[in-house]
């Protein structure tokens, strides 16, 4: 009964070499080399078949390999299409008949099929010691085996594996070996008299007997270490004598070399190493797991930091903070030597140091806003390229702030993205250089990434918080607007007279510019009369030139001025000394294109108006100027109204009288008839009839406003003096006529004017004025306009506070208004001047001619 | 002979009765009726029948123009005076255009105002001095208007 080991993955052919083999034989199947490599290693086979056109197994490395170790053992090659230049020991072609592998089995097995029976008792016992121990090698390749599922850490792994091995056979000392990139690291040892003896590490070299092992891929037996060439003496191990050294493969790729040491010389025999090469495999996939599982664990540690980070700095909005809670976390979890944040200014040529712990030995980088140019260093790198950098040796790079002000030797650097921009970096330092990994670079980033987040989140949350701000105050204003508007809209619509319009009006002002501190405000509606203006219907100023009542109200496009917080400004507009307003709102009242007055609203705050209140007035003050132009209007046509009335009542007063006069005048016709012709009743009767005439055709004329009789053919001049005189004369009443200037004749009109503002002036002050003495001047100024001023120094006109002159008027009847009306519609002005018990001047100035 | 038949129409009584004394004293004029408003007199006028009207301009219910045009539509050799206080009033012209043939103030001397009466009954048409450079002003103004206005 044979061993035979088939090295093949193809299912189908392994079932033929079954089929084949039979079960006089045992068969193994390997389907990749390292599985035949350790069967043939454990199970020494009898025979060795290969098929070399698998995909997994390369026979031109495999077959030297296995012949290397087991050179008594036959391989056979079978079912290869190609021709291998390999030590194999026959081939057979692809089409194989089965008939011509027994023949070749038949040939190599021999005809030993069976064990040879025991001769002697000794060969018996040779025997069973060798199945004992076999059996013992089996235990610990279990055992192995059963470490690999552990979660040991590495170094207690390689302890136990050590131990087991030592079960089995015989060493003085050992050593596990890790392979890093070019060094050979030792990870566990044993049999040293100190632990740290053993702990070597050794670099590649041609002359190294690990380093042989690991480039051979094979087990190494020295029997004299003293004798060999591939020794690298070191003063531990000069009591080492046998050395045998067996690499570690995992998944086909050399991760480290077991080496165990007698010493004695030649301790170790082939089968001490075909045993240990086969526990290699089993070592290596245990040790492969272990340092996975401690990279994995040291992961979990990372990203449960950085995930801690990331809670702490997301509860800040404010950055700053944020910023400085980064640090501070990072610093006390990671246990750097240094920690910093820098932020980046828009022009990416500054940053600015917002929060740093750890080593601060320059005063000025403990103070927050230091700032420094970014340049060449390991910032620059980083803000510039965009990418996290790690610099393990900054002795390398220029980057004085780090080398020489802190001395620290490596760094990690990651941007810090916010949105699309990078807006800060993270640094992190130790004195010692060569400190960071990859692993480092990766969690700086991630941690980078966070913040990064967290900063925009900040930043949203602010822009946020101001946009609702700003909002909440629009919207207020808005609000406020709309109610002042409303307010003015309620008042003006009530169809009021200009005087108690005003009174309202400035009222809701006021309250809405100072709500119920009423007290704080004071608001004047000023209405233009002429180059005056008169302020709240009581007061009449003059503003100076320039002032700002002037050019508010003057000027061709009003400006609207505000904030007034300098008294000299605001003299002007008195031309006295005011009272101190520091704050002020003028705004002009326009209504169809001209400007009637202004508005104003003084407050002692100072800097109590914005330009939202500017605008609420301006609003306001459309309404007001509309609703007093309407007023004005509703005024004017209510008076015109009455004048019209007036003279409708006068005419048909004047109608009845002029009918009767009529009638008498018919009479006097009758009397005529029959009186006698020539006598003195005749004369008399026709004396009557023609005054009765006369009279009719001057109600006539009066009633239709037609130019006096007694205008007729006569200068005017004379004719207004004689008239004032008879009217002194018929009234008692004291006259004084003077003439003034060439006496120009003026235009029909025009006398007409001055004849009927002269009779209705005259009438009103012997009706109301109780007065003494009339005076009349009459002023011709220049070729252009004539005055015709008239006083009497009578009771004067009552100026009550809150009345108006045209109140006043038509209290006394329209005279006024209709002289004003005369004069207007001539082409001239008309003004009053009176004060209480100083008596009355009025005053109209006509064009020459019209 | 037959006496000139009249009709007063106007809304003041004393003016009316100034007339009648006036024309009591004449042996060739009668007043056959008086009438206050206008309504009136046309329901006058077509009743007697009478020669002559004389008519004032301002009277209620129907004012003397209206009354005019409404008596010479159906009665059209009806000769009507206008009587009135005032040249100035618009309706001169009017009513001259109703048909009226004679156009006299009121305090006009009662012997013009005869006169005029007389005239008209013949067939004459009487303006007073004062009417005439009002109407000859107004005839103007219409020849200057047609001229004014723009050729179809």
């Amino acid at each position: 009964m044979a061993t035979i080991i088939y090295i093949d993955s193809d299912e189908t052919a392994c079932k033929q070499v079954q089929s084949v083999v039979g079960p006089q034989h045992n068969l193994l199947t390997a389907s990749d080399s390292p599985t035949a490599v350790q069967y043939c290693a454990m199970l020494q086979p009898d025979i060795i078949l290969l098929n070399p056109d698998q995909a997994r197994v390369n026979p031109g490395t495999l077959v030297p390999r296995l012949k290397m170790f087991m050179p008594q053992t036959p391989i056979l090659l079978i079912g290869g299409t190609t021709t291998y230049d390999t030590p194999a020991d026959a081939q057979l072609p692809a089409s194989y008949r089965p008939e011509q592998l027994q023949t070749l089995l038949q040939t190599w097995l021999g005809e030993t099929e069976q064990p040879p029976p025991p001769t002697d008792v000794e060969a018996f016992q040779t025997q069973i010691t060798a199945l004992t121990q076999a059996n013992k090698r089996l235990a610990t390749l279990n055992a192995v085996s059963a470490l690999i599922g552990t979660s040991l850490d590495l170094e207690s792994l390689t302890d136990e594996i050590l131990a087991q091995i030592q079960k089995t056979i015989a060493f003085d000392s050992a050593t596990l070996f890790l392979l890093k990139e070019n060094v050979l690291e030792a990870a566990a040892s044993r049999g040293f008299s100190e632990y740290q003896q053993g702990m070597n590490t050794f670099t590649k070299s041609d002359r190294n007997s690990a380093w042989r092992v690991v480039a051979n891929r094979l087990p190494l037996i020295i029997n004299d270490v003293t004798q060999s060439r591939y020794w690298e003496p070191r003063p531990e191990l000069d009591k080492i004598r046998a050395w045998l050294g067996a690499p570690l493969i995992y998944k086909d790729r050399v991760v480290g070399v077991l080496t165990l040491d007698r010493n004695t010389p030649t301790a170790f025999t082939e089968a001490d190493a075909r045993y240990v090469f086969t526990l290699a495999f089993q070592i290596a996939t245990a040790v492969e797991n272990a340092q996975l599982f401690e990279a994995w664990q040291k992961q979990t540690v990372r990203l449960k930091l950085i995930n801690e980070v990331s809670q702490e700095i997301n509860k800040y909005l404010n950055v700053d903070s944020l910023f400085d809670a980064l640090a501070e976390t990072i610093f006390e979890r990671w246990r750097y030597d240094w920690v910093s944040i820098w932020e980046i200014d828009d022009t990416r040529a500054v940053m600015t140091l917002k929060s740093a712990y750890g080593v601060a030995e320059v005063p000025q980088l403990s103070l927050a806003n230091y700032q420094q140019i970014i340049d060449r260093s390991v910032f620059g790198q980083a803000i510039h390229s965009g990418q996290p950098i790690l610099a393990n040796n900054l002795a390398h790079t220029p980057d004085s702030l780090l080398t020489d002000r802190l001395h620290l030797r490596s760094a990690v650097v990651a941007p810090m993205y916010v949105g699309s921009q990078i807006e800060a970096v993270i640094c992190v330092a130790r004195r010692a250089s060569d400190v960071f990994d990859d692993q480092d670079l990766w969690a700086l980033s991630s941690l980078a990434g966070q913040a990064g987040t967290a900063v925009k989140n900040a930043w949203l949350y602010r822009g946020l918080d101001t946009y609702s701000d700003t909002l909440e105050r629009t919207i207020a204003a808005r609000t406020q607007r709309l109610q002042a508007i409303k307010k003015i809209s309620q008042v003006v619509s009530q169809g009021l007279e200009i005087d108690e319009l005003m009174v309202l009006v400035r009222h809701e002002i006021c309250q809405i510019f100072a709500g119920d501190n009423t007290d704080q405000v004071h608001v004047t509606i000023g209405l233009l009369n002429g180059p005056d203006i008169v302020l709240n219907g009581v007061l009449t100023v003059r503003p100076a030139p320039d002032s700002l009542a002037d050019q508010v109200t003057r000027q061709a496009t009003p400006r609207i001025l505000s904030h007034v917080p300098l008294q000299d400004l605001y003299n002007p507009i008195y031309g006295e000394q005011p009272p101190t307003m520091p704050s002020l709102l003028i705004t002009p009242l326009v209504t169809g294109g001209k400007t009637i007055g202004l508005i104003t609203v003084e407050s002692r705050q100072p800097d109590l108006f914005d330009d939202q209140d500017l605008e609420i007035l301006e609003t306001i003050a459309v309404q007001v100027a509309s609703a007093i132009e309407h007023a004005r209007l509703l005024q004017k046509t209510r008076d015109i109204a009455i004048v019209e009335e007036r003279t409708r009542l006068a005419r048909d007063m004047h109608d009845g009288v002029a009918q009767n006069l009529a009638y008498l005048l018919l009479q006097v016709d009758r009397g005529l008839n029959m009186v006698d012709t020539g006598s003195k009743l005749e004369t008399q009767l026709e004396k009557i009839g023609s005054l009765l005439q006369q009279n009719i055709a001057e109600l006539r004329r009066n009633i239709f406003d037609l130019r006096p009789v007694a205008l007729e053919g006569r200068p005017v001049f004379d004719v207004l003096e004689n008239f004032l005189t008879e009217f002194g004369r018929r009234w008692g009443i004291k006259t004084h006529w003077q003439l003034l200037g060439d006496p120009v004749q003026p235009g029909l009109d025009i006398e007409q004017a001055m004849y009927r503002i002269l009779q209705e002036a005259l009438s009103n002050a012997q009706q109301h004025a109780q007065c003494t003495e009339i005076r009349v001047t009459l002023n011709i100024e220049g070729k252009k306009q004539i005055q015709l001023q008239i006083q009497d120094n009578g009771l004067g006109l009552d100026a009550n506070a809150s009345t108006e002159t045209q109140t006043l008027s038509r209290r006394k009847g329209l005279g006024l208004t209709s002289m004003r009306e005369r004069a207007e519609s001539a082409g001239g002005q008309f003004e009053i001047s009176s004060s209480p018990n100083n008596g009355t001047c009025l005053t109209a100035i006509l064009p020459l001619q019209s | 002979m037959n006496k000139i038949k009249v009709i007063l129409a106007d809304d003041h009584a004393l003016f009316r009765e100034g007339l009648r004394s006036i024309f009591e004293d004449q042996d060739d004029i009668e007043i056959v009726g008086e009438a206050e408003d206008g309504l009136e007199a046309v329901k006058l006028v077509n009743n007697l029948s009478p020669d002559i009207v004389l008519m004032d301009i301002n009277m209620p219910v129907v004012d003397g123009v209206e009354a005019t045009r409404k008596i010479l539509e159906v009665h059209n050799m009806i000769n009507i005076i206008i009587l009135t206080m005032y040249p100035q009033d618009e309706h001169v012209f009017q009513a001259l255009k109703a048909g009226a043939k004679a156009y006299l103030l009121k305090d006009t001397r009662s012997r013009k105002l005869l006169e005029a009466i007389r005239a008209v009954h013949s067939g004459q048409a009487v303006i007073s001095p004062e009417m005439t450079g009002r109407l000859l002003d107004e005839f103007r103004r219409l020849a200057d208007q047609k001229t004014e206005e723009p050729a179809p």
